[in-house]
């Protein structure tokens, strides 16, 4: 009955490395099961490489191509390198997200701990990647042009504190959005049980209600899941191009 | 991706908006859930922020992501590459063969209307040879016609007329002898014939 336990960690076998636990958890079997999803989906797809696709060969032709158009478009032509990363974060995310979708099935997107390490993840290398190829002059990037210099006082720490909150509202954004919608599901398909549950004939013909309501929420958390892996993916693609231009 | 961009700038915003509220609601009902349930469990608070599970859930992220990364750009990236770049040359190279073939036609058909330009200006100068030509072999056989005509019209004529003379002269004959006959049944008489004939020739003559 508790909405919050859906997101609970069971480990399923334990694994101690170094004297920490990594147990195999539900979250665990959750992300092998999304590697395996997408690699079987790609590969699978691909088999015949037939210049007239299939059914499966077009959709694993459009997601690249989807993914290396938003590449393309948002991260400019010099982002080619990072498109097998782009590609991986966005199937991994998207998966991921659907993957929890399913009753019962774990959604490690909705622990702000996967989506922080994404994030940072992201940040730390784009960060790298600016300094590498523009060194010192990446410090220009907190300073917009046209400005007068007086501003600088004021513009330049409000423009650090938004670059470092990047990935604090790109990995907030993912995790709030998966945890809400599905604890939101739960929440309802509690009401259900607690309605039929009275045993009262009210209760029977009420908790119908509750059901209607979770059958529109599922299609709104499958929209849900999909454009917040566009979201995370997109975001990914701008700061790439920041730290490739500088703007 | 059209779709998606719409979305991204103004349905996403609304959208957004919708889920915060809806994630407010959601907070509120989660708060609400989590301060009756802590009784039970004891630990209550979010399943996320316990700390004993951080280590498994980053460890077992590192794993499967490099492994889907390497899987990804080692494999399937690649394949698929391929098969869109296969496509690509396919139908570039189908549509550098569509080209040529048009060329080769244009060309044919720029060879055919030259030739039939050609022929059409031999055709004219033959035609305005001839009709000169014709139009002097023309009159000559007209010339030579006429004298023709003439000639014969001539003969005809002399025909004609040595027929009527024949024919005339026998006309007088058999009237003469038709007399003679006549006066002898008649009349019972023998008429000498240079009388008849001049009688004869007396009324044709009154006659015609």
């Amino acid at each position: 009955m508790d909405p919050l336990h859906q997101f609970a960690i069971k480990p399923i076998f334990t694994v101690i490395i170094g004297g920490t636990d990594v147990s195999f958890s539900n979250s665990s079997l959750s992300m092998i099961a999304v590697v395996v999803m997408v690699f079987s989906l790609m590969t699978l797809g691909m088999r015949s490489r037939s210049l007239v696709p299939g059914r499966l060969q077009s959709l694993a032709e459009v997601l690249y191509e989807f993914i290396a158009k938003m590449v393309r478009d948002n991260a400019g032509h010099d982002a080619k390198p990072f498109f097998p990363f782009v590609f991986t974060l966005f199937m991994f995310i998207l998966f991921g997200n659907l993957l929890g979708m399913i009753p019962g099935a774990f959604t490690f997107t909705s622990h702000i701990v996967v989506t922080f390490a994404m994030a940072a993840f992201v940040f730390l290398g784009v960060t790298l990647l600016a300094i590498l190829k523009h060194g010192i002059k990446f410090a220009t990037f907190f300073m917009p042009h046209g400005v007068p210099l007086w501003m600088a006082p004021i513009l330049v720490p409000i423009e650090i504190v938004s670059y470092l909150s990047r990935p604090i509202s790109l990995s907030v954004r993912l995790f709030a959005n998966m945890m809400a919608g599905h604890t939101m599901l739960k929440v309802f398909a509690g009401f259900t049980i607690l309605m039929m549950g009275s045993g009262t004939a009210l209760g029977y013909v009420a908790g119908v209600v509750p059901v209607v309501i979770n059958t529109a929420l599922i299609g709104f958390e499958i929209g849900v899941a999909l454009l917040q892996a566009y979201v995370f993916t997109i975001l990914t693609c701008l700061y790439i191009k920041d730290a490739l231009e500088l703007h | 991706m059209k779709i998606l961009n719409g979305a991204a700038d103004g349905t996403f915003r609304r959208r957004l908006v919708a889920t915060l509220a809806l994630m407010a609601l959601v907070l509120v009902a989660t708060v609400g859930t989590a301060l009756a349930s802590g009784g039970e469990h004891g630990s209550g608070g979010l399943p996320q922020l316990n700390p004993a599970t951080f280590a498994t859930q980053w460890f077992w992220l590192v794993v499967s992501f490099i492994t889907l990364y390497f899987m990804l750009f080692g494999v399937a990236l690649p394949k698929v590459e391929e098969v869109l770049g296969a496509r690509e040359g396919r139908i570039s190279w189908d549509i550098t063969k569509a080209d040529e073939i048009r060329n080769e036609s244009n060309a044919v058909l720029a060879a055919t209307d030259r030739m039939l330009e050609r022929t059409r200006a031999q055709a004219q100068e033959i035609i305005s040879r001839t009709s000169g030509q014709g139009h002097a072999s023309g009159k000559m056989l007209m010339e030579r016609f006429d004298i023709e005509l003439s000639r014969r019209t001539r003969e005809a004529e002399s025909r004609i007329l040595t027929a009527r003379n024949a024919a005339l002269g026998e006309l007088d004959r058999t009237a003469v002898e038709l007399a003679q006959e006549v006066a002898t049944r008649l009349a019972g008489i023998e008429v000498d014939g240079a009388r008849i004939a001049e009688a004869v020739k007396a009324v044709i003559k009154e006659r015609v």
